[in-house]
């Protein structure tokens, strides 16, 4: 009798671990309600992201002509250094669906490449300091959203957790 | 009568025969006569300048914004430029090659460490070259109000600006050559050529390219700005030429500093000085 008990507990226990295991695949699940403006506001008003007052925000100029893309106004917020020396972007994105969202990253994954082409060695002559920032540079997709960023490891760190505490369901 | 009928018709034949035959005798006659130069070069004519002698009548290369061989235009042309550019522009305050000196008024110098025109905007803070004061570059400009400004954008990002970013870097330059019309509409523009860099460790290291690489890189970028000062009708000044050794890079005697393979020194700055004055924009 106490074998069979002993069977049953090991049997639930396997089971247990195998639905957990299962529902961990099925990955994150974030917002689909706040607005690109909204995102951007919560990520960057936390206080360990990087402060707005080093920053101007692009507009649809840079969109077209750096991104090479055509996007609606208010489903992005894009945030450049003011510096001439320095490289800083944060990028803020809504997409229509997750789909959308994949494609745009991968838009944004050749922008970022060709930044680095072209900045990299300036920086390696001019602003050595800021050439991890561009190493660093990545793209992250949260459902219908995708946040770009162009930091140094901490800052961008702060940004990624600042938005999934955002975003996260 | 039917026989002086019959003359009258072949002498009006005969009449206007040799009407048609003198009417397509003067059109080829014409025709050849008439000049095969495009409009758009006959404004860059002037006396006194050499004729393209020194142009191989089928030289693709050649165009009209090149700005071509003339007699030497001396001091008071030379003093008459403005220079705007990159840290192979500015250092020539250092090496005190104009005017002046290094006090000079005839360069713009941005505030920050260097300028990459990827990234410019007419807000980008200059050094005023006759006040000394910082103020946007937009600013500058409409107070300067040089007579003819001499541009050098392209070895910041060259990798990008020559590749996949080439169509920011021209976006960007045609920005601020219209930024410059806009402000100061009488200014004379001249887009002179990225300047070739020389076969050191250092460039390899940097650019993750040889030397020779590299240089056929800067001549394709070079030969896009010469098609944008066409498309824009400015000049432009292919002084890559007189800086290229038989190796087709930068000779190492022209540098600054034998490990940096890019900024150049006083002797490469006469040299370039002397291809400026020698090959001088038409006066009206």
């Amino acid at each position: 009798m106490i074998q069979i008990r002993k069977a049953t507990a090991a049997v639930l226990a396997f089971l247990l671990l195998a639905a957990f295991m299962l529902s961990a695949c099925g990955g994150a699940s974030y917002r689909t309600d706040l607005s690109a403006y909204q995102l951007a506001d919560a990520v960057m008003q936390d206080p360990s992201t990087p402060s707005e007052d080093g920053f101007k925000t692009a507009d649809t100029r840079f969109v077209s002509l750096y991104l090479g893309l055509t996007l609606e106004e208010g489903s992005y917020r894009i945030y450049l250094t003011n510096s001439s020396v320095q490289y800083d972007e944060i990028g803020f994105f809504k997409c229509a669906d997750e789909k959308a969202a994949k494609d745009l990253a991968a838009s944004i994954g050749v922008y970022l490449s060709a930044k680095k082409e072209s900045d990299i060695p300036t920086a390696k002559g001019y602003a050595p300091g800021e050439v991890p920032k561009l190493e660093n540079a990545s793209c992250k997709v949260y459902g219908v959203y995708v946040i770009y960023t162009v930091l140094s490891v901490s800052d961008a760190r702060a940004v990624e957790q600042a938005a999934e505490q955002a975003l996260r369901q | 009568m039917q026989l002086l009928h019959k003359v009258l018709i072949i002498l009006i034949a005969l009449l206007t025969v040799s009407v048609l035959i003198a009417s397509v005798v003067l059109i080829a006659v014409t025709a050849s006569a008439r000049p095969s130069v495009p409009s758009s070069e006959t404004k860059k004519e002037t006396d006194g300048q050499d004729s393209q002698t020194d142009t191989k009548p089928d030289d693709k290369s050649q165009s009209s914004a090149q700005l071509p061989p003339s007699q030497d235009a001396g001091s008071s042309y030379q003093d008459s430029l403005t220079f705007f550019g990159e840290s192979t522009t500015f250092h020539m305050i250092a090496r005190g090659v104009l005017s002046g000196g290094t006090a000079t008024q005839q360069v713009i110098k941005p505030v920050d460490t260097t300028i990459t025109l990827r990234y410019f905007d007419k807000d980008v803070p200059v050094i005023h070259p006759v006040s000394g004061e910082s103020v946007p570059f937009s600013d500058c400009i409409a107070d300067l109000k040089p007579e003819c400004i001499v541009l050098t954008f392209g070895i910041n990002g060259v990798v990008g600006n020559s590749g996949s970013s080439k169509n920011v870097f021209l976006a960007q330059y045609e920005t601020l050559i219209d930024l410059i019309l806009e402000k100061s509409p009488g200014t004379v523009i001249i887009l002179q050529d990225t300047f070739p860099v020389a076969d050191v460790p250092q460039i390899e290291d940097t650019f993750g390219l040889t030397a020779t690489e590299l240089n056929q890189k800067i001549a394709g970028l070079n030969e896009s700005v010469k098609q944008l000062a066409e498309q824009k009708s400015v000049y432009y000044l292919h002084t890559f030429e007189i800086l290229t050794g038989p190796d087709g890079n930068l000779p190492k005697s022209y540098l600054q500093s034998s490990q940096d393979g890019i900024h150049l020194n006083e002797e490469a700055y006469q040299l370039i000085l002397q291809y400026i004055r020698t090959h001088a924009y038409p006066s009206t």
